[in-house]
């Protein structure tokens, strides 16, 4: 999904850990990071795997799909910039891979938001190279 | 070796400012007259006091806060530290003054708590200096609010386990009715529940009466060995039991959305005391918003999980019922003044059990729970407090 850019909005600051899942995003793809020893799954992202602590983890391409754990109308939203489009719904997302996430549910109204409902990554654009994961209802025949 | 801290220590002194909108006060200034008060209740010059624990005020923060006041006061500490635990930070200032006093670092510890966020501030800088909290990369790029967080919470703890709005609502006013029993409190006019449901979904399913106040305040304590419990002019209250759990600071690392490390704490609190959930007189826990007072009476364990939603019903937590909470009316009817705000629990639980309690007295209490929540269902810390007979 492609949007304009909205100036006053926050802009993530990539760090050196987290460059590669911005990257990701910006190339229309939802990226985290297994752990090569013990196969944790884990976001966001970080220097060594928070299940065992090895040094050994790898970026993965992941599904991008997740269900939906709990969802919430913003209506005073707690950032500037985001003032013409309130209400929106905050939601926070269990991804296929086991990582929780929080963000937030396009195409959808409110009343339609269920527990456990599929959804899937759409990504935003924030600035000239950042691109920001949002969601949206999963399209049945995907 | 350890050392239990069981009984250790007692609370000699307690002030208490007052709430509500203080225009006239900055947060140092506040810090400053509790701190004043509770050595006054003490009966303790300042240069008695060799502890001292702050916590970093919204308005005015310093990042050496405990030694910027101790050099405002003009007392020279040994053991001087800023703590920060969101609304748990009080809590954790007990834990910390009683481990400082038991392995004789310092003798006489004041903690001293102050802030001027409803009127030290624009609600434009409240709302930037909240953003704070979130995590930069994935929080604060979506813009949703502090409150949806606890919103989401409440959902999913309706959807588990089928607590309802108006549960939710009869925290609200139970709080009220505690409330309008103390002069002290912001708020003094009854409440309903259909008056909560009828306010306005702030961030749906809480409505803006599920919601605490924000408030000038501060209050102070002054804590001792338990030995010295008598050399001061009031009755003592002892520290029982304390314990704490930290699972996360953002929500959505969280590892539970319906449970929270309270189901640590608590249990932590209760082994150090020899005590259960049954045995306590009342309790001061942290209703930031109506639904957290639920998930937490559960996860302390004085009912079962799940059923926090029933238990908050029919007046059991009001005076006169099986567990009277929030005595001084919480943060959603007495104040809340930002980290200072579970003061106001530990100083109302040692008026309880001094027997000061006045309109809202708890008859014959002797062992009280306080605890309190900082971040957003984050940081848990749980006190258990007593009289001499209770030892």
């Amino acid at each position: 999904m492609s949007g304009d850019v909205v100036a006053n909005k926050p802009v993530p600051k990539p760090t050196p850990e987290t460059q590669p899942f911005w990257d990701g995003c910006a190339a229309g793809e939802l990226r985290l990071q297994h752990c090569e020893d013990c196969q944790h799954v884990q976001y966001p992202p970080r220097r060594l795997c928070s299940g065992c602590f090895s040094t050994k983890v790898t970026w993965r391409a992941a599904s991008g799909r997740g269900t939906i754990l709990s969802w919430s109308t913003v209506v005073a939203p707690g950032a500037p910039g985001f003032e013409a489009e309130v209400p929106f719904l905050s939601v926070i997302i269990e991804l296929a891979e086991g990582p929780t996430m929080l963000s937030v549910l396009r195409n959808c109204e409110a009343d339609q938001v269920e527990f456990d409902m599929p959804v899937q990554v759409i990504f935003e654009q924030r600035s000239e190279s950042i691109f920001v994961p949002y969601f949206k209802p999963s399209d049945i025949n995907e | 070796m350890s050392i239990s801290l069981r009984g250790s220590v007692a609370i000699v002194g307690l002030g208490e400012t007052a709430v509500g909108s203080l225009p006239d006060n900055g947060s140092t200034e506040i810090c400053a007259e509790a701190a004043r008060l509770a050595l006054l209740d003490a009966g303790l010059g300042k240069h008695q006091v060799d502890g001292l624990i702050t916590c970093n005020p919204w308005v005015e923060p310093h990042l050496y806060h405990a030694e910027m006041f101790s050099e405002y006061m003009q007392i020279f500490p040994r053991f001087c530290m800023t703590l920060n635990a969101g609304g748990a930070t009080s809590l954790t200032a007990v834990l910390r003054a009683a481990s400082a006093i038991m392995t004789g670092v310092c003798e006489t510890v004041l903690i001293t708590h102050g802030d001027n966020p409803r009127t030290g501030m624009s609600g434009r800088e409240t709302g930037q200096k909240m953003t704070t909290t979130m995590n930069p990369q994935f929080e604060l790029p979506y813009g949703i609010g502090l409150t949806n967080g606890y919103a989401m919470a409440a959902r999913a703890h309706s959807h588990k386990y089928g607590t309802t709005e108006e549960q939710r609502a009869q925290v609200a006013v139970s709080a009220r009715r505690h409330a309008c029993l103390n002069p002290a409190a912001e708020m003094s006019e009854p409440l309903t529940i259909s008056d909560v449901l009828n306010s306005p979904l702030v961030a749906d399913p809480l409505h803006a009466l599920d919601c605490s106040l924000w408030s000038d305040g501060g209050a102070a304590i002054v804590v001792v060995a338990a030995e010295r419990a008598k050399d001061f002019p009031n009755k003592p209250v002892y520290m029982l039991g304390c314990g704490e759990g930290h699972w996360h600071e953002h929500l959505f690392q969280s590892r539970s959305l319906t449970s929270t490390a309270a189901s640590e704490s608590g249990p932590r609190a209760f082994d150090m005391a020899g005590l259960k959930p049954e045995d306590m007189d009342f309790a001061e826990i942290y209703d930031c918003f109506t639904n957290v007072a639920i998930v937490e009476l559960e996860d302390l364990g004085f009912c079962a999980k799940g059923e926090g939603g029933a238990f908050v019903e029919n007046g059991n937590i009001e005076l006169g019922g099986s567990l009277p909470i929030n005595t001084h009316g919480g943060l959603l009817a007495h104040s809340h003044t930002g980290h200072p705000g579970s003061m106001f629990a530990i100083t109302e639980g040692i008026t309880q059990l001094r027997g000061d309690g006045e309109a809202r007295q708890v008859a014959d209490a002797e062992v009280g729970l306080v605890h309190g929540q900082g971040g957003v269902l984050s940081s848990h810390a749980t006190l258990i407090l007593g009289t001499e007979a209770a030892l």
